[in-house]
């Protein structure tokens, strides 16, 4: 048939528009048309099992609202109902737009009108509609003669001159045909436009539910209840024992507690002098906690310190070392931060004391604060960055990480 | 009263002391930085209380009474910052436990009620309850198998290495732990005992006897699926028809 013939292959489209035309009429692609999808709109019309009964639904009804139409008009007029023009054939001709439509469906979903290549797709939709309209009509003359003279039930002859009498009927129905083209191809539009909307709303919507996960998560992360109910005890102990530490400490933690609420919004970026500034009160807190057992050494390179760093980056990883560090023996343990610039990329290393990876499962290690480190980085650097962990040659384990170097 | 305080943080421990200091009867027992200190100074200063922090490196609180076990340990109250699982097990298992930062009014509370518990609270009811706790609570234990229990006898705690140990016989809700020519009853099934030595080390030859590995000294087949199992200290024991072929599973790896 040639609507199934009629189908452009996946060629078609990428070469361009002129043979977009031509293949339409040329083409033998197969009866498969409804099912490939085109490779950069994965979008599957609808699917075809169901899509064919839908279509032809559809326009049997089209057909029964014209063939009413013609119908009571003519009773209202007093004339006998013409079961030849006003029937049968508006159905001969909405059937054969149903048998098209699958053709001018596949042509709306590869060639989308909106776009930068829109004007591209409505020269090709302007020369499959010249195919389509006066093929259309005619075919529909065709069916209608054959079935006539298949049944000869109608009082009509069949001749030349009633062929002949059908050219104007060509013509008139290649315009309206036109028209039509672009009503089906408009429908497909709509209904596309609508799943569109439909799941780029629910899209939305998941996307911001993700996110205030991620800012929960890192906010969880990067200031642990255990720190922080721990921190308000030791707090409520230096009120009475020594208000003024009582009255840093609160200080310290307000200011942890505020970058902390910048870190599910990843655009926020701070010199590694402020993200230092922010490490120093989270360990003059600690300090305050753990007393002589926590030993901190800081070794920053002054050419790193203008480089920017995600806020709250350091704090979960030398937090991490801290719980490790001091978990490897009772009396304490040491930490040591260091960064460094290296070309163009930023180094920053943090490093325990402790047992090492190998009392500890590399996994069990790798909690809840490093993986979500490595997702932040991920999201702001994408592969410009990475976090390892491994055990130093030395005893503990080493936490490094690169970022790009780059500054305000 | 006397009260132990056991807190990794210097200035937690400070808070507890001055707590405790207002509370008329209290003597303060000592104070322990790691479960390490905390197991020792239980048994070596036997208090009546422990203020016992759950999260707490290396060793953690559920730990300390995991080594002392449940049996000689004496009343604990627990004090956590922040332990979502922990707690509902305490308010499952009518455990006591504070918060930090700790509130005065609570701690009062807590150790009212820890002092009135400990006169009338039977020891079996109260090791029940830790039992409890210890299975319901968190991962966050170290899990580590047993090298010394605790032994509490006419009041007094003392350690024994689970590798001078023989034999230990089932008698009733206790268990006798036989050492050389020594005994020690503990409180406590059989089988808690056992699931918490390290596995292999020790035996199971009758429904109610386990047997230290490196005890035997000889194995003599006793009748059918029975063996005769000398032990170093002298001692002869028989194993029983069910248990033979286990026995045997064993001491062949």
């Amino acid at each position: 048939m040639l609507a199934e013939g009629a189908a452009p292959d996946n060629e078609c489209v990428s070469s361009g528009a002129a043979m977009g035309t031509t293949g339409a009429v040329s083409g033998t692609t197969g009866p498969q048309v409804a099912s490939r999808s085109h490779p950069r709109h994965h979008v599957p019309v609808i699917r075809s099992s169901s899509r064919g009964v839908k279509i032809v639904v559809t326009f049997l009804l089209v057909a029964l609202f014209f063939a009413t139409q013609g119908v009571m008009v003519r009773v209202s007029r007093g004339l006998p109902i013409d079961w030849q023009w006003d029937v049968m054939h508006e159905f001969l001709y909405w059937l054969i737009w149903a048998a098209f439509t699958p053709l001018i469906l596949t042509a709306a979903q590869r060639w989308p009108v909106s776009g930068d290549t829109g004007w591209k797709s409505v020269a090709r939709h302007l020369g499959l509609m010249a195919i389509v309209a006066p093929v259309q009509i005619s075919i529909t003359y065709l069916a209608h003669f054959a079935l006539l003279r298949a049944f000869g039930v109608l009082p009509v002859e069949l001749s030349g001159a009633w062929l002949e009498a059908r050219v104007t009927g060509v013509v008139w129905g290649t315009f309206t045909g036109s028209l039509y083209y672009w009503m089906i191809a408009a429908v497909y539009w709509a209904a596309e436009f609508q799943r569109l909307y439909r799941a780029e709303r629910l899209q939305a919507a998941q996307l911001e539910a993700s996110l205030a996960d991620a800012r929960l998560n890192a906010l969880r992360a990067q200031l642990q209840p255990h720190f922080l109910f721990n921190t308000l005890n030791a707090v409520s102990v230096l009120t009475v024992e020594d208000p003024p530490r009582a009255k840093q400490m609160v200080l310290r933690l307000s200011e942890l507690l505020r970058a902390s609420m910048d870190v599910g919004d990843d655009r926020h970026e701070v010199p590694l002098s402020a993200e230092l500034e922010l490490l120093q009160a989270y360990l003059g807190i600690q300090r305050a906690r753990f007393g002589e057992r926590l030993q901190i050494r800081l070794e920053i390179e002054p050419s790193a310190t203008a480089a920017l760093v995600p806020t709250l980056l350091l704090q979960p990883l030398v937090e991490n070392a801290i719980r490790h560090g001091l978990e490897g023996s009772e009396n304490g343990g040491a930490i040591t931060v260091s960064a460094r610039r290296n070309g163009d990329e930023l180094v920053i290393e943090v490093r325990d004391d402790g047992r090492g990876l190998v009392t500890d499962a590399a996994g069990a290690r790798e909690g809840v604060g490093l993986a979500n480190s490595k997702e932040r980085l991920a999201r702001l650097y994408g592969d410009h960055q990475y976090l390892v962990l491994r055990t130093h040659p030395e005893g503990g384990v080493v936490v490094e990480l690169v970022l790009p170097f780059h500054t305000a | 009263m006397r009260v132990l305080i056991v807190d990794d943080e210097p200035l937690a421990r400070r808070g507890l002391r001055h707590e405790l200091e207002r509370v008329p009867g209290i003597e303060i027992a000592g104070e322990c930085a790691n479960g390490r200190e905390a197991v020792l100074a239980i048994v070596e200063s036997n208090p009546d209380l422990v203020l016992l922090d759950v999260q707490m490196p290396g060793w953690s609180g559920f730990d300390v009474i995991e080594r002392v076990g449940v049996e000689a340990m004496p009343a604990v109250i627990f004090v956590t910052a922040y332990d979502k699982h922990a707690v509902r097990a305490f308010e499952v298992h009518a455990v006591d436990y504070l918060l930090k930062p700790v509130d005065p009014e609570r701690f009062r509370d807590a150790m009212d009620r820890a002092a009135s518990r400990i006169d009338s609270l039977d020891p079996q009811r109260r090791a029940g309850r830790l039992d409890r706790v210890l299975r319901d609570a968190p991962a966050t234990r170290a899990g580590v198998p047993l090298d010394r229990v605790v032994v509490r006898e006419q009041g007094k705690l003392f350690f024994v290495e689970t590798a001078a140990i023989d034999w230990v016989e089932a008698a009733g809700n206790y268990v006798r732990l036989h050492v050389g020519t020594r005994s020690h009853l503990m409180r406590g099934p059989l089988t808690r005992l056992a699931g918490r030595f390290e596995a292999g080390r020790f035996v199971q030859i009758r429904r109610s006897a386990l047997v230290n590995i490196r005890a035997i000294t000889s194995l003599e087949r006793y009748g059918k699926a029975s063996y005769a199992i000398l032990l170093r200290s002298g001692k002869t024991l028989i194993s029983s028809r069910y248990y033979g072929p286990r026995l045997r599973e064993l001491l062949g790896s």
